[in-house]
């Protein structure tokens, strides 16, 4: 099975100088490493600040000043994007990667109808006559769910309902037919009912194809029903990854099992408490060992000091711990 | 005071929205009963009502027709100066602690408030007491120096829920207060509710879109579609033996954490009505796999099952 996607090594730093001219550095990714074979999906989980959006900025190349790669490599199909000029790196945004992000408001233009969205992203990549990419984008919509699509074809993004204007989005993202397509919390703020319409969407469109999907989520219940792998992400690593069944159902770092019994909101309601309630750590200053060491209820002398190994991006299931 | 009956009893309550030449149907007769210290879940889509519900128990929103009775009283019609006597006694936790929290106030002039306007307590007894509710929702005193800029969003909203509780309510509103909230944060103030409600005997009106948090949290559940009740009945009764068929397609579009769990996904077909339109008969006819001819011609009453705890309004069941 081919990898569709290779990512080594991330790491993505915030410089800026405080009150006094120092330099700062927040260190938000701190080695990120995954892998996505062809016809899966991969879910990343983690809190919020735990570097999963940021991952995605950093692999679209997105970023924004002070946020700087420093280091890492990433490989979509065998060709290095990080070292991609601009340019070229542009012709695959929206093209052979596509992207979903949470707000479908904020991802259409709302001057331009939903059609002629759907038309001009099909010829800024590809030549292609305007009425063959009016065709394809009303088959699009309707592969997505969207009911008349004909008449949605002229329909103004504020005329959606947030189901609908999501549908949208994954039909902009699917249009150039994406061989990664990344969604960024596709489904949070959806009603259930319209999340599992978008989720089986995602999945029709992935299994057994020669292309893959990165669902990024801090919803356990989504990775555990539509993906095959997983990568659960803590201050900017990846602490633990592997197969959903593997992960999800015996955990070995003990984040991932304060995760998963965070989910568990019956036993939260009576009492117990699955993580100790201290913040995430300061990303100004990482400690030198692991960086779960100092919410760790299993935490021994030497996670304090040395990092844990980083796991090997196999597709067995691995962890960053010294005691898993 | 009424000591044996209902704390609150919502009668069917309806509530039109107009503007623009147009009536959006937001509550098409609701009724709704709380037992003091029970916590009652209210669930459903977007547009469902759950929220101008909640609003309306408050007096934020005044009902077009039907009546709120509070502890013994009619106050449907209240004036806001009367109302604001009843105000310590029912509360209101909102979804985000960004939006209805003064940013210009600092954490602990925010818990403060309301002990300034419903108690006669002296300044140092007030600032007493604002650490003291601090401390119970497990805020450290660091923080009520801060503004809302400066803390997080669980910390905000536990400091939400430390301000309703600091004039001790009767009834609580929770519209989706952890719906914003990470997973672990989200654990923690669902304990912190949990313990409240036993140590304060504490009525709660729980309004979530999360199924999970509902049964958590909740002894009771309503299922709300389209401005009405569909289904209610305890907990356990909503979760193990849903009978609405809109119940069911809810419950089976809740995704487990555990990987190894698979329900079986009964098909959602089409959108919501519009609530601008109501249709005539049942208001899930449209999108229900098991409708009749008869479902789309009257309307349909809330019916209580042969236990007398479970009613549902569907006529195939």
């Amino acid at each position: 099975m081919t990898d569709i996607l290779k990512v080594r090594g991330l790491r993505t730093h915030f410089v800026s100088r405080n009150a006094v001219n120092e330099i700062r550095t927040a260190r938000a990714l701190n080695g990120v490493d995954l892998t996505l074979p062809a016809g899966r999906i991969l879910g990343v989980v983690g809190e919020t600040g735990a570097g999963k959006s940021l991952t995605v900025q950093t692999i679209l190349g997105t970023l924004k000043a002070p946020a700087e790669r420093v280091a890492g490599e990433i490989e979509l199909m065998g060709q290095r994007l990080d070292t991609m000029p601009e340019a070229e790196l542009n012709r695959h945004r929206g093209a052979t990667i596509g992207l979903v992000v949470q707000s479908p408001v904020t991802s259409l233009d709302p001057r331009v109808r939903v059609g002629d969205q759907l038309v001009r992203l099909q010829r800024a990549h590809r030549d292609i006559t305007r009425a063959d990419a009016r065709a394809r984008a009303i088959d699009m919509l309707k592969r997505v769910g969207v009911p008349s699509p004909q008449e949605r074809m002229k329909a103004w993004p504020h005329e959606l309902s947030g189901g609908m204007a999501q549908r949208v989005v994954i039909a902009m993202a699917l249009i150039n037919d994406p061989v990664l397509l990344i969604a960024d919390e596709p489904t949070t703020g959806l009603d259930v009912t319209v999340q599992a319409q978008i989720l089986d969407l995602i999945r029709d469109l992935i299994a057994g194809t020669d292309r893959g999907a990165i669902i990024v989520t801090h919803d356990l219940g989504v990775v555990a029903q539509y993906c095959e792998h997983v990568a659960v992400m803590y201050s900017g690593v990846v602490v633990e990854h592997g197969p959903v069944d593997e992960v999800f159902v015996a955990p070995r770092h003990p984040y991932t099992t304060a995760l998963l019994a965070a989910a568990d909101l019956a036993a939260a309601a009576t009492g117990r408490r699955p993580l100790p309630p201290s913040t995430p750590p300061n990303l100004y200053d990482l400690p030198a060992g692991c960086l779960f060491a100092p919410r760790c209820p299993k935490v021994q002398a030497v996670c304090a000091t040395e990092p844990p190994a980083k796991p090997s991006p196999s597709g067995q299931a691995e962890t960053r711990c010294h005691f898993a | 005071m009424n000591t044996t009956g209902p704390l609150l009893t919502v009668r069917d309550a309806v509530k039109h929205f107009r503007g623009g030449g147009r009536t959006v149907h937001a509550l098409n007769g609701v009724s709704l009963s709380i037992a003091p210290g029970e916590s009652v879940g209210l669930v459903g889509e977007s547009g469902s009502g759950k929220t101008t519900l909640g609003r309306l128990i408050l007096r934020l929103e005044q009902a077009t027709s039907g009546s709120v009775e509070f502890d013994g009283h009619d106050v449907t019609t209240w004036r806001e100066s009367r109302m604001r006597r009843l105000r310590p006694a029912v509360q209101m936790v909102f979804q985000s602690p960004y939006a209805s929290l003064n940013p210009r106030m600092k954490i602990g002039a925010l818990i403060e408030e309301p002990l300034k306007l419903h108690t006669t307590l002296s300044k140092d007894d007030r600032k007493k007491e604002v650490r003291a509710l601090a401390r119970r929702v497990a805020l450290s005193e660091v923080l009520l120096e801060r503004h809302v800029n400066q803390a997080s969003g669980g910390q905000l909203q536990r400091a939400s829920i430390a301000r309703a509780i600091a004039t001790r309510p009767k009834l609580l509103v929770l519209d989706e207060p952890t719906s914003s909230l990470d997973l672990s944060v989200r654990a923690e103030i669902l304990s912190l509710l949990g313990s409240l409600k036993e140590e304060h005997g504490m009525a709660m009106l729980f309004i979530s879109h999360d199924l999970d948090t509902v049964h958590a949290i909740c002894d009771r559940v309503c299922v709300m579609y389209l401005g009405r009740i569909v289904e209610t009945g305890s907990r356990e009764a909503i979760f193990r033996a849903p009978l609405h068929p809109y119940t069911r397609t809810l419950l089976s579009a809740q995704l487990s954490a555990d990987p190894r769990v698979t329900r079986e996904r009964l098909p959602i077909l089409g959108e919501p009505p519009s609530p601008l339109r109501l249709p005539p008969g049942c208001g899930y006819a449209e999108r229900c796999p098991i409708a009749e001819t008869a479902c789309t011609t009257k309307a349909i009453a809330l019916t209580a099952k042969a236990d007398g705890d479970h009613s549902v309004a569907c006529i195939k069941t």
